[in-house]
């Protein structure tokens, strides 16, 4: 069966079908999720952003005009929703942060990992962790990135770069 | 060429399962409920336009209705009372283009 491109799943949705827009959300549901771990460094309220921000997207739908680019669409309205989350919520992160770095260490090693790089982004800036999220975990091109953050394209470069040099020292490993 | 980039492993250990129905399922839920939401706002601002419309015709109605069963006339009254209801149903559908408010359909 062939699956259908996200033009066509954009077009279904647009005339009413949550079949259709369900299987967006299947499709994106990871690397949305996965972004927003990353840069909120909260799994909790990144699930909650990711789930605000695809409702936001059924609702303006209409306005993504070419279907083609509903993934870089999707990461954008993720984008601005974590960046407003992250002004409101600043105070009762930073509590939770510190709460967090209480807890003892779990034995798995693949979510210790895990939690050893979340600590490590949450020390870079706030686009800096956007653009490395981007462009170092998903595999962006600095360009897509730029118009995802809406930055120039040399910031998103610098800060990837930057990002990674920081996140190398952070965490200890050689740099291939 | 960089062959493996360390930080690639730190960055799969956090990786979001690739298919998650939960997580799926509780987004289309806030959609049928932010629907919902919109159609019960759509229906009841169509209902107050309908509503002030009744109220301005009102008195040109009474008019009307009091010349049609003025002395008797009853065949008047007989064809008037379905027209009128008629005009009503007709309204209902063209206002809310179907009978009933639309569940998700995940068909």
């Amino acid at each position: 069966m062939q699956t259908p491109d996200d033009g066509a799943l954009v077009a279904a949705a647009r005339s009413g079908s949550d079949h259709a827009f369900a299987r967006i959300v299947d499709r994106y549901q990871s690397p949305v999720r996965g972004f927003l771990r990353r840069v909120s460094g909260n799994d909790a309220d990144a699930d909650e952003i990711a789930q605000d921000a695809f409702v936001d997207a059924w609702t303006h739908l209409r306005s993504l005009r070419d279907g083609t680019k509903l993934k870089s669409w999707l990461f954008a309205i993720a984008w601005r929703k974590a960046k407003a989350r992250a002004r409101s919520m600043s105070r009762s992160r930073t509590r939770e942060t510190a709460w967090q770095a209480l807890q003892p260490v779990s034995d798995e090693p693949q979510r210790e990992m895990a939690l050893a790089m979340q600590q490590a982004l949450g020390q870079l800036p706030e686009e800096q962790r956007a653009a490395v999220a981007l462009c170092l975990a998903g595999g962006w091109s600095h360009s897509d990135a730029a118009s995802v953050l809406d930055l120039p394209l040399g910031t998103v470069k610098s800060h990837v770069s930057r990002g990674r040099t920081r996140l190398i020292a952070i965490l200890g490993v050689d740099d291939a | 060429m960089r062959e493996h980039d360390p930080l690639q492993d730190f960055f799969r250990a956090g990786d979001v399962p690739a298919r998650d129905p939960g997580f799926r399922l509780a987004v289309m839920a806030d959609v049928a409920r932010r629907r919902f939401r919109r159609e019960l706002a759509e229906r009841l601002g169509q209902g107050l336009v309908v509503c002030l419309l009744v109220l301005i015709m009102a008195p040109v109605a009474g008019d009307v209705l009091e010349t049609l069963f003025r002395g008797g006339e009853s065949r008047f009254a007989l064809l008037t009372l379905p027209l009128a209801l008629g005009v009503a149903l007709i309204g209902h559908f063209w206002l809310n283009g179907r009978l009933r408010v639309r569940l998700p359909n995940l068909r």
